[in-house]
């Protein structure tokens, strides 16, 4: 009777490192370049359009009125980060970022206002 | 000989979108199965009525996490259709590649997911491990390693770098290696091969007839592949095999989803090295002219379909989807006519539906009314140390 291919791949792996690193108390595993974290707008460039509101998919950006002008909040926790509103803000206020760990016991760190 | 009712589902980890199945059994023989289809109506269709074509497009990339390539871009060219607007020749290799890549993923987890159910979990744990390779790159190319949001109505939302192709075609070619390796071992296995030959058998009439999709058809010799037959981002003019087997059993099943992954590893590589350059997307307004737009592709799981009427109004009057594992549920109820209770986890999983956490399953004896609920780790136990007699 022939062995079945999967014995030696089996044996083989015996003596190797594990494929798994433990994150985030031995390593910490950076995201490839371009990730989609979270949403951050620049409210000094921010002309108040309601663009990305309209936008957002997840119903994530609510228009407030402050000062006699809009201006626009993320609700981080209900985001999917899809950066729907960095593409369509027409003056490039919501800037890109890598962002990925968000767990906090203060909700209110999940909301990004003036 | 009186027959026992058991019931699987409606939450049933073998099953993509929950369903509940009734299966009528004499001993250790299913004779009939009744499935109850709807459970888990997540309202979908009206939602997408609530939103504009935009927000739409992240919706229908919900709609299955695993194939989301497939729904953004089957929903992307019906919306396309009733903008008329015309894609860019850069976005729609781009679109191939990426929906390749979403097909080598999916293919790849329902290979391993096989192999667990049928005891093989070495086999589960090595093909996650390499899946990994797949799934940096959908990292790379779109940035993030699940759900892609890559597709958009007019195009696609980032262009390639010539570093990616490279690092891609290496990577690829590493992964290569290894499907080839376990199509070897799928191949030859003992065990492989007394679990899933002749199990859940699906005859090429049968498959015609019950309107079988995808690799479940495929695997049958059904020979229809919407990328051939009906061609759509770039794959009029990349040449590929469409992977047909005979058998029509489980194992042929998946080894026609194994075939078709190194396929998909040589589409990748073909639109890669052959990229036009130019645009990758064209900008559409927010009101689409009113109008009707459908569009087919061909999802891991098999022929999917969406159907869009606009009135003009920058939100869909109407939403249709039809998903392939919907289209496989009358193939998949006719291969568990005659099969052990032990090989439902087996054909069910070859049509590829997919899986949740846990699950419970209650066997009812009607004529004492007795019930016995076993969990889905007694259920695979059963499966595991049930023994299929010698023919
Ligand atoms: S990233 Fe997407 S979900 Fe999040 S705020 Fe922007 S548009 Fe909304
Ligand atoms: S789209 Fe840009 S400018 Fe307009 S409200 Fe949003 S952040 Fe401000």
């Amino acid at each position: 009777m022939r062995l079945p291919a999967i014995i030696k791949e089996t044996f083989s792996n015996l003596f190797r490192k594990p494929a798994t690193v433990k994150v985030p108390i031995e390593e910490k595993l950076p995201p490839a370049p371009g990730y989609r974290g979270v949403p951050r707008v620049d409210y000094s460039k921010c002309t108040g359009c309601g663009l990305c509101a309209r936008y957002c998919p997840s119903f994530a950006i609510e228009l407030i009125t402050k000062d006699k002008r809009r201006y626009p909040v993320f609700h981080i926790y209900r985001c999917i980060f899809c950066h729907q509103c960095v593409e369509v803000c027409p003056v490039k206020a919501i800037k890109p970022t890598e962002e990925y760990e968000l767990s906090t016991d203060r909700p209110s760190d999940l909301i990004i206002k003036p | 000989m009186s027959t026992i009712d058991l019931i699987l589902g409606p939450q049933h980890p073998a099953f993509k979108e929950p369903e509940r199945f009734l299966f009528k059994t004499e001993g250790e023989i299913v004779v009939d199965v009744e499935p109850r289809l709807g459970y888990v109506h997540r309202g979908i269709e009206k939602a997408f009525e609530m939103r504009n074509y935009i927000q739409g497009l992240y919706l229908a990339e919900r709609i299955c996490g695993i194939c989301n390539v497939a729904h953004t871009l089957c929903y992307a060219q019906a919306a396309e259709e009733v903008y008329g607007v015309e894609v860019p020749p850069r976005a729609r290799y781009l679109r191939a590649v990426i929906h390749e890549l979403n097909r080598i993923h999916s293919h790849l987890l329902i290979i391993g997911v096989a192999a667990e159910l049928i005891g093989f979990d070495t086999l589960f744990m090595l093909i996650w491990r390499d899946r990994e390779i797949v799934m940096d790159l959908v990292e790379m190319m779109t940035g993030n390693r699940v759900i892609s949001a890559y597709i958009t109505i007019g195009g696609v939302r980032r262009d390639v770098s010539p570093e990616f192709i490279e690092k891609a075609k290496k990577m690829l070619t590493k992964l290569e290696e290894r499907v080839k390796y376990y199509r070897k071992v799928w191949i030859e296995d003992p065990i492989i091969r007394a679990r899933c030959v002749e199990v859940g058998k699906l005859s090429k009439a049968d498959a015609i007839k019950l309107c079988a999709v995808g690799p479940t058809a495929r695997g049958s010799g059904v020979n229809y592949d919407v990328r051939r037959h009906r061609p759509y981002a770039a794959y009029d003019e990349i040449p590929f095999n469409v992977v047909l087997r005979e058998e029509g059993d489980v194992w042929a099943r998946v080894l026609c989803r194994i075939d078709e992954t190194l396929e998909a590893i040589n589409i990748v590589k073909y639109a890669l090295d052959h990229l036009p350059s130019g645009d990758i997307r064209v900008k559409v307004p927010i009101r689409p002219p009113p109008g009707e737009g459908v569009a087919f592709v061909e999802a891991p799981r098999g022929e999917l379909l969406h159907h869009v009427y606009s009135d003009g109004t920058d939100k869909p009057y109407r939403w249709r989807v039809r998903t392939p594992t919907y289209a496989n549920i009358p193939a998949v109820c006719h291969m568990f006519k005659g099969c052990y209770i032990a090989d439902i986890p087996a054909i069910l999983v070859s049509i590829d539906p997919c899986f949740s956490c846990t699950d419970r399953v209650t066997i009812l004896d009607i004529r004492t009314n007795e019930r016995k609920i076993l969990t889905w780790t007694q259920l695979k136990k059963m499966f595991r140390e049930f023994r299929r007699p010698k023919a």
